[in-house]
């Protein structure tokens, strides 16, 4: 055979002798410590099943003669009566319960405890020795757990606990083993009575040292007492009736394996017991008792470690916890948020700036880094930042929310730096994507070995067996390549971190997410307010130029354009008030009317509670100014006998509102019509599909004003046509224009006042439209020049349009009072922008050039 | 479901008990650990089943101890209509008279030597209230 050849079939026998190691059956073993005797009799008949070879040794009776016996033979009718009231606790099921004490007239006291398997109880009798002596249970515990308090570190309570129970129990030697993720144990604490026992204090020992089965047991036993490591133990004889074996699990005196007992020996161990200690129901380490001769160890004291090893494990776990805790509450407190979502890189730099070291400080570590939504923050050593990616999405995909590792090499090869050790944390699966990784560096790192970990093979008849190592002197192995390995406590602590960030995490998105919409509001609230100061500054300038052309002084001119401009700063307080929401039409009228209830009141608003939207309101609170101003210079409201009567009702889909005025002095219809009537008459009309009729009986004005209540409670995305408004100015220049301009702008008077402007400055024929559809209607069937399109119009925005004219090559310009976000949508083409309110220079300058 | 009074001086049994009772059925259950305390339990509200544990540790085989055994009979006799369930780890079928045929002349109306599983407690309930709903039929 080639070196090679001897090399694989020596690692097949290797692989063979420990899968025969891990599955021996050590629960079932049919042999018991020679130390005690066993008797299992059936739950039921109470007959008796098993029972040890050595009973006549322990009780005076002949074991073979009381299979199939009742279990009343051996005995009294009292100790039937406790041991039969013990069985009927369910707890006996899985664990081991004390019964009594049994005086004997010629032999030791013997101690009586049970458990119940799936048929039987099992009973074990345990001589409690001559020099049997009450052992105080409470002042042990009292007393180890003083020596415990004021500690706060996990190695000092360790510390303490091994010097109590090697005090308490007598043994040479009690060490406190930690179990790292590989199942290897480390002596991380160690008590030694006698000079002449050697330190095992650093050492490690190989995960086969306690192969899984023993693992398993230990989880379910809470002590393992091998009274004589060279006791071969005493067979356990069973009833013809049953060929079932007892299930051992949790015995006291279950014999060790035979390969066990011969590693203890060659630790020169002559008794032992073992605490396992218990975290999170995960096996931490464990309390190991060496002593050199043989032990003594009465049944009490045997329990009197029992309940100081379950006390021992109740501290240390709380105490692990509680450390866990205080470093997640310490992070958690600082007020940093975990949770930036998307492209919030202030907030993500705020959160790392401040977390970073305190995450690191609580799993040791060289680096860490924060992953959020592709986004990665690093601290300290770590390896490129696309290979941390990498490395996120191949440990995403394994499902696992903790994983670690102690070399990367195995996932990634490229830009791992000196990273080889990795903590892997998913502390969110969906939206946001979050994790948080802990690195370590390689290490040259020594590891001392209790003796070689290699595994010695020995030769069983047709079975390979593995032979304990003879000697445990420190063995040193370099390793070069890994990182430090992940203990159980860095894992216990990631564990925890991830409970309590998780829930933390989804308060924190519930949270933000809620901010988000909130902060989603305001932004709104704030381009409306830009938007409404734009518009209302682009309406008070036309305003003043049309109040300017119709007044004759300047004080006339001053009056007027004070009074209209004050109407449209009380409608804009309103809306104010009701956060852009709406304003009710009652309240528009009242505050228009207010100034005539001085004496007695001569006008009546009644109508049912209908809400304006604030595109709504300034147009119907000019209507009702300008409407208002009239009467109170030539209709009802200038005379004291005159009344007026504001009413309203809505129908299926339009609100009507009747201004009738009476009693006042004579009305004649005006031949002129001025800013005022214009307003009343056309811009319902415009802005809103409505309509507005106009009387002017002799009585006293009476004015009819429909509007649609689709559009006052912008329900419908699309706004009625209006091109079918005409003015008379356009019909009389239609002919004679050479530009034809098209203006798509929702508010009547600036779209009215550029027009004004425009064909005033150029030849020009301008159209207006309130709404997308009339201007494309009109774009299909008119050939324009240029165009000015407002972005925002209402509940639409131009963009059609605006694709229209970019379609047909038509030149246009945006005019917004929004700023430039809409336009940071790329479906918009790309256009000069003009921002509201636009001045005249500016506008003349662009139709300027249209003409050259 | 049945009122329920248990006797039993091992505290923790008989808590196991009325857990897995009430846990399981909805049975109202109260456990006490002396006869004569129960005693007065019963004279102030009677239940539907008692279950009386026969000898206590601390007057073991004792007739005139705090036991369930001493109440067995005067209450038979005073309330006929309770049915009473007597358990104990004293069962000794071998005797000339089985302990079962000496509860139920003293009264008794069901037995249930230890050790049993709750579950067998149960079916033993169940057993009774199919008999109390036979006589009042």
């Amino acid at each position: 055979m080639s070196t090679i050849d001897n090399i694989e079939a020596s690692k097949a026998l290797e692989k063979k002798a420990l899968e025969q190691c891990n599955s021996e059956p050590i629960e079932w073993i049919e042999r018991i410590q020679s130390h005690g005797s066993l008797i299992a009799f059936d739950f039921k008949t109470l007959t008796i099943t098993h029972v040890s070879d050595n009973l006549e040794k322990v009780v005076n009776i002949d074991a073979k003669s009381i299979l199939d016996k009742s279990i009343r033979v051996i005995f009294s009718r009292e100790d039937i009566h406790d041991i039969l009231n013990i069985a009927t606790h369910a707890s006996t099921k899985n664990q081991r319960e004390h019964v009594k004490v049994i005086e004997q007239n010629d032999k030791s006291p013997i101690d009586v405890s049970l458990f119940r398997t799936e048929k039987s109880v099992v009973l074990e009798l345990i001589p409690a020795g001559n020099d049997f002596k009450y052992i105080n249970i409470n002042n042990n515990i009292k007393w180890a757990l003083a020596k415990t308090h004021g500690h706060e570190n996990i190695e000092d309570i360790l510390n303490n606990a091994v010097q109590s129970l090697q005090r308490i129990t007598g043994f040479d030697r009690v060490m406190a083993y930690k179990f790292l993720p590989d199942n290897s144990g480390e002596v991380i604490a160690e008590a030694i009575s006698a000079m002449s026992v050697n330190s095992f204090l650093g050492l490690r020992f190989p995960a086969f040292d306690i192969p899984p089965r023993a693992r398993d047991l230990f989880l379910k036993n809470p002590i393992r007492v091998i009274r004589n490591t060279s006791d071969e133990g005493t067979k356990i004889l069973v009833n013809n009736n049953s060929d079932n074996k007892l299930n051992l699990t949790y015995s006291l005196l279950r014999a060790a394996a035979p390969v066990h007992n011969q590693y203890l020996r060659n630790m020169d161990v002559s008794s032992s017991m073992a605490i396992p200690i218990i975290i999170d129901g995960k096996l931490w380490g464990m309390f190991a008792h060496h002593h050199n001769s043989l032990k003594e160890l009465s049944p009490q004291e045997t329990y009197s470690a029992d309940i100081l090893g379950q006390t021992f494990n109740m501290v240390l776990e709380h105490l692990t916890r509680q450390k866990a805790q205080k470093s997640i509450n310490d992070i958690l407190e600082n007020g940093n948020d975990f949770v930036a979502i998307e492209t919030n890189s202030f907030k993500l730099d705020q959160f790392w700036n401040a977390q970073a070291q305190n995450l690191s400080e609580l799993i040791p570590c060289d680096g860490l880094a924060y992953f959020i939504d592709k986004n990665i923050k690093t601290y300290g050593n770590c390896p490129e930042l696309n290979t941390i990616e990498t490395l996120v999405n191949q440990l995403n995909a394994k499902k696992e929310s903790i994983q670690s590792y102690t070399n990367i090499t195995e996932f990634v090869k490229a830009g791992t730096n000196n990273t080889r050790g990795l903590l892997f944390m998913q502390l969110s699966e969906e939206f946001p994507d979050i994790s948080l990784i802990y690195f370590r560096d390689k290490i040259s790192k020594k590891i001392q070995w209790a003796g070689s970990p290699d595994k010695e093979i020995v030769f069983e008849k047709e079975n390979v067996r593995l032979h304990p190592r003879s000697s445990f002197k420190e063995y040193i192995e370099n390793n070069s390549e890994d990182s430090d390995i992940w203990t159980t406590q860095d894992l216990f602590l990631a564990k925890n971190a991830l409970d309590t960030f998780k829930k933390y995490i989804q308060i924190e998105i519930d949270r933000e997410q809620y901010e988000v919409s909130e902060t989603e509001r305001l932004k709104v609230l704030v381009k409306e307010l830009n938007h409404r100061v734009r518009n209302i500054l682009a309406l008070v300038k036309s305003v003043s130029k049309q109040t300017a052309k119709q007044e004759k002084s300047v004080e006339g001119y001053i009056l007027a354009l004070e009074k209209r401009i004050t109407a449209l700063a009380d409608v804009n307080n309103m809306l104010t008030e009701s956060s852009f929401a709406s304003i009710g039409l009652d309240k528009i009228l009242k505050k228009e009317l207010s100034p005539f209830n001085i004496n007695a009141k001569n006008y009546k608003i009644e109508g049912p509670p209908v809400e304006l939207s604030s595109s709504v309101a300034p147009i119907i609170v000019l209507v009702f100014h300008e409407l208002t101003t009239n009467s109170a210079k030539y209709g009802s409201l200038s005379s004291q006998n005159g009344s007026l009567n504001v009413s309203w009702h809505t129908s299926e889909n339009d609100l009507f509102i009747f201004w009738i005025e009476k009693d006042g002095p004579k009305v004649s219809k005006p031949e002129r019509k001025g800013f005022g009537r214009t307003i009343i008459e056309n811009a319902i009309g415009y802005e809103f599909g409505g309509s507005s009729f106009m009387n002017f009986k002799e009585s006293g004005l009476e004015v009819t004003i429909q509007i649609p209540l689709s559009t006052i409670l912008r329900t419908k995305t699309e706004m009625f046509a209006t091109e079918q408004i005409k003015f008379k100015q356009k019909e009389v220049k239609e002919e004679i224009k050479e530009l034809n301009i098209l203006v798509l702008e929702d508010d009547f008077i600036i779209a009215n006042q550029t027009k004004e402007l425009i064909e005033n400055r150029i030849a020009s024929s301008v159209d207006i439209f309130s709404n997308q559809k009339s201007a494309l209607i009109a774009l299909k069937k008119k050939t324009y020049n240029f165009a000015l399109l407002d972005v925002n119009l209402k509940k639409e925005t131009s963009l059609r349009v605006a694709q229209m004219c970019n379609k047909k090559r038509i030149p246009f310009h945006y005019v917004t009072g929004y700023g430039d976000n809409f336009l940071q949508n790329d479906a918009f083409p790309n256009r000069k922008v003009l921002i509201k309110p636009i001045s005249d220079n500016q506008l003349f300058t662009i139709i300027d050039k249209l003409t050259h | 479901m049945s009122t329920i009074l248990i006797i039993e001086d091992d505290f923790m049994l008989a808590e196991e008990w009325k857990h897995f009772l009430t846990k399981e059925t909805n049975h109202k259950v109260q456990v006490i650990g002396k006869a004569s305390e129960a005693l007065a339990l019963i004279e102030q509200k009677l239940p539907d089943i008692l279950i009386a544990d026969l000898y206590h540790r601390d007057a073991f085989g004792s007739l005139n101890g705090d036991n369930g055994i001493r109440i067995i009979w005067p209450l038979k006799r005073q309330y006929p209509q309770l049915k009473i369930i007597a358990v104990t780890a004293y069962n000794n079928a071998d005797r000339v008279v089985p302990t079962e045929r000496i509860l139920l002349n003293l009264g008794a109306d069901y037995f249930l030597g230890k050790p049993f599983e709750p579950a067998d407690l149960l079916m033993k309930i169940k057993e009774v209230e199919e008999d109390i709903k036979r006589e009042q039929m």
